[in-house]
Parts: C-alpha cells; sequence; structure tokens
C-alpha cells in the first residue's frame, strides 16, 4: 500500500508541475494575443476599404491593369497549363496551439489536391508550414520564419512583391493566400483568398469618375499598395489567431491538469485510508492473538 | 455636407461631417465641396484642413488617395496621418535634418534618395502642422478661450 500512495503522490507532482508551466504559457499567449488582437483589428479599416475603394473604382473605369484583369500579351508562345499556382501558405512557428496549424494546413490542402503537386510553388511563412510542404513534396520557392510579434508592413513587403513581380512575368496564372482569419478569440476560421489576378471585379457600371493624376498611375499605385497591405492583413490575422489559438489551448490544459489534481487527490486519500484500515486491523488481529 | 472619412494603417482617425476639405494632390492643392463630381485622386505629404460650423481644424498626411463620392462621402487613405498636438517638434525636426543629410550625399543609390526626398517632404509637412496648431493654441490661451 505504501508504495501506491507514494506513486499517487509522484504523479499529483508531476501534473501540478505541468500544470504550472500551461498557466506560465497561458499568461504569456494572454498577453501577446491582445497584442496582437489590437494590432488587427486595428488595421482591418484600413485593409477593408483599399479593397473596397479599388473594386468600386474598376468597376466606374474601363481601364485595365494587368494585375487585375490576367491580359496575355499576343506574342505568348508559352502554354498557360504550364503556368504554376503560387500558394502563400501562413503558418506558425511553434505549436501547442490547439488546432491552428492543423487547421490551416488541411485548409491548404484542399486547394493543393485540386492539381498535381509540380503545378503549384509555395511561399511558407512558419516552420510549421515549411515542414508539412516538404513533407508532403511541394515546391517552395521562398520560406519566411514565423514573426509573432512587432510586425510591420516591412514585413508584408518582400512577400507582395515577390509575388507580383513573378506574376507579371507569366511565372503564375494565379496567387493564393491561405491564411487564418481572427474572428474573436474562441473562434478562428482557416480561410483562403485569392491575391492575383484581383479577385471578383465589378463591372463597368456606367458611372463616370474622375482620376487625378492619370488612372496609370492611380491604379498602380493603389494596387500594389492594396496587394501589400492585403498581404500585411493576413499577416497579423493568423498572428492574432495563433496566440488566441495558444491561449485557449493552454487554458484548456491547466483546467485539465486542475481536474487531474482532483481526481488524483481523491484517489492517494483513498489509498492513504485504505492503508490506515488495512494496519489497524493487523494490529488488532495481533491484539486478539496475544489475548488468547 | 460631406462626410469626411481619415483612415490609416493604424486606426480610423476621423469621422465627421463638414463643410469643405482641402486636400494636397499630386496636381497641387483642391478644396472639395458638396456636389462635387465623383473623383480619385493621389495625395501627397501635405496638410489637410477642413471647415465645419465649429471653426477649420487641420492635421499632416503623408501621401494616400482619397475618393470623393458621388453621395458626399469622402473617404481618405493616408499612409499615416497627425493631428498637430500628436506631433513632437523636435523629434520632427530631427528627422528632417537627417532626410536633408542624406540627401545631401549620403544615400547609397536612387532609392535611398527619393525615400529621403519623400521623407523629408512628409517631416516638413507634419512641422508646419505642428507650428500652426502651437501658434493657434497660443493665440487662444492669450485670448483667453481654451481650446477644445
Amino acid at each position: 500500500m505504501a508504495t501506491n500512495t507514494r506513486e499517487i503522490r509522484r504523479r499529483i507532482k508531476s501534473v501540478k508541475n505541468i500544470g504550472q508551466i500551461t498557466k506560465a504559457m497561458e499568461l504569456v499567449s494572454a498577453a501577446k494575443m491582445r497584442k496582437a488582437q489590437a494590432q488587427a483589428l486595428a488595421s482591418r479599416a484600413y485593409s477593408i476599404q483599399s479593397g473596397e475603394l479599388l473594386r468600386n473604382l474598376v468597376g466606374k473605369t474601363n481601364y485595365r491593369h494587368p494585375l487585375i484583369e490576367r491580359v496575355l500579351p499576343e506574342d505568348y508562345e508559352g502554354d498557360l497549363r504550364s503556368q504554376k499556382i503560387l500558394v502563400i501558405l501562413i503558418s506558425s512557428d511553434r505549436g501547442l496551439a490547439g488546432a491552428f496549424n492543423s487547421n490551416v494546413l488541411s485548409k491548404a490542402l484542399t486547394l493543393l489536391r485540386e492539381d498535381g503537386t509540380d503545378r503549384y510553388d509555395l511561399i511558407t511563412i512558419g516552420k510549421k508550414g515549411s515542414d508539412f510542404a516538404r513533407r508532403i513534396g511541394y515546391n517552395i520557392v521562398a520560406a519566411y520564419e514565423g514573426k509573432d510579434k512587432n510586425l510591420a508592413i516591412m514585413d508584408a513587403r518582400p512577400i507582395a512583391q515577390q509575388a507580383v513581380a513573378d506574376f507579371l512575368s507569366y511565372k503564375y496564372e494565379k496567387v493564393f493566400v491561405v491564411f487564418t482569419d481572427f474572428i474573436s478569440t474562441l473562434v478562428q476560421k482557416a480561410n483562403i483568398i485569392q491575391l492575383l489576378p484581383f479577385a471578383d471585379v465589378v463591372q463597368n457600371n456606367g458611372e463616370d469618375v474622375l482620376i487625378e493624376p492619370t488612372p496609370d498611375q492611380v491604379f498602380d499605385n493603389l494596387i500594389r499598395k492594396t496587394i501589400e497591405f492585403t498581404v500585411y492583413q493576413t499577416l497579423v490575422e493568423s498572428i492574432a489567431s495563433e496566440h488566441s489559438a495558444r491561449m485557449v489551448a493552454m487554458r484548456n490544459a491547466n483546467e485539465a491538469a486542475g481536474d487531474l489534481i482532483d481526481d488524483l487527490t481523491l484517489s492517494f486519500n483513498q489509498a492513504r485510508q485504505a492503508g490506515i484500515t488495512k494496519e489497524l486491523s493487523e494490529i488488532s488481529a495481533a491484539k486478539l492473538a496475544m489475548e488468547n | 455636407m460631406l462626410k469626411l472619412k481619415i483612415t490609416t494603417p493604424e486606426r480610423i482617425m476621423l469621422e465627421t461631417e463638414v463643410n469643405s476639405v482641402t486636400l494636397p494632390t499630386q496636381l497641387g492643392q483642391i478644396t472639395v465641396l458638396p456636389k462635387h463630381i465623383p473623383l480619385v485622386a493621389d495625395l501627397t505629404s501635405g496638410e489637410i484642413s477642413y471647415k465645419k460650423p465649429g471653426g477649420e481644424e487641420f492635421f499632416a498626411i503623408s501621401g494616400g488617395v482619397v475618393e470623393v463620392k458621388e453621395n458626399g462621402e469622402i473617404d481618405v487613405l493616408a499612409d499615416s496621418a497627425e493631428f498637430g498636438h500628436e506631433i513632437d517638434i523636435k523629434r520632427a525636426e530631427k528627422a528632417k535634418q537627417r532626410a536633408k543629410e542624406i540627401m545631401a550625399g549620403a544615400y547609397k543609390d536612387e532609392k535611398a534618395f527619393v525615400d529621403a526626398a519623400a521623407g523629408l517632404e512628409k517631416h516638413l509637412a507634419r512641422l508646419k502642422v505642428a507650428r500652426k496648431h502651437r501658434t493657434r493654441t497660443h493665440q487662444n490661451l492669450e485670448s483667453g478661450t481654451l481650446p477644445e
């Protein structure tokens, strides 16, 4: 019996230790989460508005920018099928964030399964994503480390510029971003958006609009900025989601540790009581034997 | 009345009803009054000022784009925007000096020069707005009415 109580006590101690670690991780994630959420929400208005402005503007003019509508040059010789699809996959460097990474990766898989492996190129952000792509044999053209704080628009720039440049040189037919949309602390949704060519364009509705200085300049400026900002926004949304998912996962782990400790304490007390009862009955049995 | 809305990557800076707005576009300063035709224009660094019944107010922006809609909504998407009281004059002055130094010969390539030139323009606009804000507040203090 004594070995049993010692065994249980040892387990209680180790569960307590794990509980302390998850508690600490929960607190750290909570602090990072608040920051990341504020950042994601602050820039959301700008992101939505610049996308809206661009869509409206396209609907009001006949001007077509190559980043909006795909125009192949007349002397284009190559085969359209040989053009690849670029997927920008945003995951995290670290695990222990519940289903955060597996959700975004399985979302990516739905897109990648639509065609052969050699049709896709990937830009991965975060180690989990690049490990995943390597494991299932996809071609990675660039792998960025995940950045989970102090993200700036400068971090999105090289990714956006690479996508735009390769798209304009007819290397890619389409560019997608797979990321996690931050909805609330408890809800995050893996999502796919088409970055290029700029999707769901409204047709010309005949309204007249004055564009200064020239449509060329305004469009070029606006589109590049919008694309850059879209990449930035998907990054901050993903980061906010990551920290939220991790915080919730750690809170659950914490609660589970608490439950486990309660259960173990109960069986520890039972075992201890059983030991005492057994000893008592042995003593009284021995006493009875001596008296006789 | 016009509905003015200023959005920057960091925040929605302002949402208010105004009588008129003056904006620095690439082709020069324009003033938008009600019933303006729909317009989309690139903005440069400079000062946006708007008139409303309470008086005139202003702030600094550094580049962006403005959309004037038919229904009188004016949406400004600014790369950055600051009110006069938010600008630290000393730091803006230093930033301006730095940009000037870079332009005077410390730049590596064409791009660095252009960036510095854009920075200089931005800080000049910020300084102008900050100084204007300061003199206004001063006048208000002397005449005995406190601002806000």
